[in-house]
């Protein structure tokens, strides 16, 4: 399918949602972080979420930085444009273990996945494509309207890399 | 089968009358789906500009009712009532304008639609500004306030200006409420060879124990609670400080005692965007992955 470009571009700021009735370039840039994109084929809309860590632990504001709240408040936000659950689906991206450490503690990338995943399940959502893990970060680039995503693969990221690549 | 040139004309135009038939309603449904799509968009945006039409709503009664107090106390500068009175009213509502950013940006960050905006400032203005906004606070306390920077007075710097003042302000509104009478207050400003954004703020209070370091960015913590709890607020303040730090990258800490004041510090990256979010990262080379084709 060809990837048109669109006039409406927003770029997805680790910890925040975006979802657009009207066509729109969603793109990220993940390391550790985990991105799921829904779409829905009946109206065509789609949205995106980006966890930096899995849980809220109930301190702090409940921003959607953490998977279980920003995972409920984007199908929320799609379900309140007119999108319904079982016409929905997804695709996940992200999850690097950037750091190369194999510390369970550090493994945030792998429980963002974990996480990200199960909600979908619970939800009912099929995950119809998904690029996950490994030692790389990724940007993304989603076309709300078709639901497709173009993924690029960065560099290995060595420790303490530049958190442009892995956020 | 045989079949005569006459049935078999009959046939075909009956079937095209039936596609034709057939295309009409599509178009109709059609029609209607692209009119639905329109309101669905039209109620998108009134969604989202919900938040920053309340907002605007809002703030701007307000601000006008700061501007009056303050023209309110020049016009009446004879009258030593007239200047108390403009001044309380600009100070509170200068207060109340205070705790609804505070709210609207909590609900932003809870909503996941915070965005950064970075602008060029006049980093001595921006802070001396700080400080002239809580005078009046610290007056009331008889809490001294000094500002401490190692730049120019002319620097320009690149910072997410609205998010950076509301952190201060939460910092320096604990500080002076934790103070003790006749007490000093101390801001200071620096910034590094990188771009890094330096500031602090020390009070000479209470102080915080070791154990409650972490508790107090939580929301609506206050270490002193119940009815007869004699500091004002909401608990807010520094959960939010910390989101909006931790949105800009930074990282914000406290070094304190029990009464031996408190010290907050935030450090801020650089912006790395100006109104430019390609430039964010462009590294990677793209190929195609699509639906369900790919893993």
């Amino acid at each position: 399918m060809p990837f048109e470009e669109t006039p409406n571009k927003h770029f997805l700021y680790p910890g925040t949602i975006f979802v657009s009735a009207v066509e729109c370039q969603i793109s990220t840039v993940l390391g550790s972080c985990v991105a799921v994109c829904l779409w829905d084929r009946v109206t065509c809309i789609g949205g995106m979420n980006h966890i930096m860590l899995p849980l809220w632990n109930g301190e702090g504001l409940a921003t959607p930085k953490y998977g279980n709240i920003a995972m409920e408040k984007l199908l929320n936000k799609m379900i309140s444009l007119g999108c319904r659950r079982e016409n929905m689906q997804a695709k996940v991206f992200g999850g690097a273990n950037v750091s190369g450490t194999g510390l369970e503690a550090f493994m945030i990338g792998d429980r963002n996945i974990i996480l990200a995943v199960d909600m979908l399940w619970e939800y009912g959502i099929q995950i119809v494509a998904r690029d996950v893990g490994g030692r790389v970060g990724r940007k993304i680039i989603m076309n709300s309207a078709t639901g497709v995503v173009l993924v690029g693969k960065g560099r290995i990221c060595p420790d303490g890399d530049s958190p442009d690549i892995c956020s | 089968m045989e079949l005569s040139d006459e049935k078999l004309i009959q046939e075909l135009s009956r079937r095209f009358a039936k596609s034709r038939k057939a295309f009409s309603d599509l178009s109709v449904v059609n029609h209607k789906l692209l009119e639905m799509n329109e309101r669905l968009e039209r109620s998108e945006s009134l969604k989202s500009n919900f938040l920053s039409n309340i907002r605007n709503e809002i703030i701007n009664p307000l601000n006008s009712i700061i501007g009056l107090a303050g023209q309110l106390s020049i016009i009446g500068s004879e009258n030593a009532e007239i200047v108390s009175i403009s001044s309380l009213i600009s100070a509170e509502a200068n207060g109340l304008d205070f705790q609804l950013r505070n709210i609207f940006v909590a609900a932003e960050l809870e909503a996941g639609e915070i965005t950064p905006c970075c602008t060029k400032v006049h980093l001595f203005q921006v802070m001396n500004g700080l400080l002239d906004s809580f005078q009046h606070a610290a007056a009331r306390k008889r809490v001294s306030l000094s500002l401490e920077t190692d730049f120019a007075e002319k620097t320009i710097a690149v910072i997410d200006f609205e998010k950076v003042q509301l952190v201060v302000s939460n910092l320096l509104s604990n500080a002076i409420e934790y103070s003790p009478d006749g007490s000093a207050v101390e801001l200071s400003c620096s910034i590094g060879g990188d771009g890094t954004l330096h500031i602090s703020v020390q009070d000479h209070g209470i102080g915080i124990a070791e154990k409650d370091h972490k508790r107090i960015f939580d929301r609506f913590v206050q270490l002193e609670t119940g009815t007869t709890k004699s500091h004002q607020g909401h608990g807010l303040g520094l959960s939010i400080a910390r989101a909006l730090v931790d949105f800009m990258q930074g990282s914000i800490t406290v070094a304190s005692a029990p009464g031996e004041g408190s010290r907050f510090t935030i450090v801020i990256p650089p912006c790395s965007i100006l109104d430019d979010n390609e430039s964010f990262s462009e590294a990677g080379n793209l190929f195609i992955f699509d639906d369900m084709s790919e893993v």
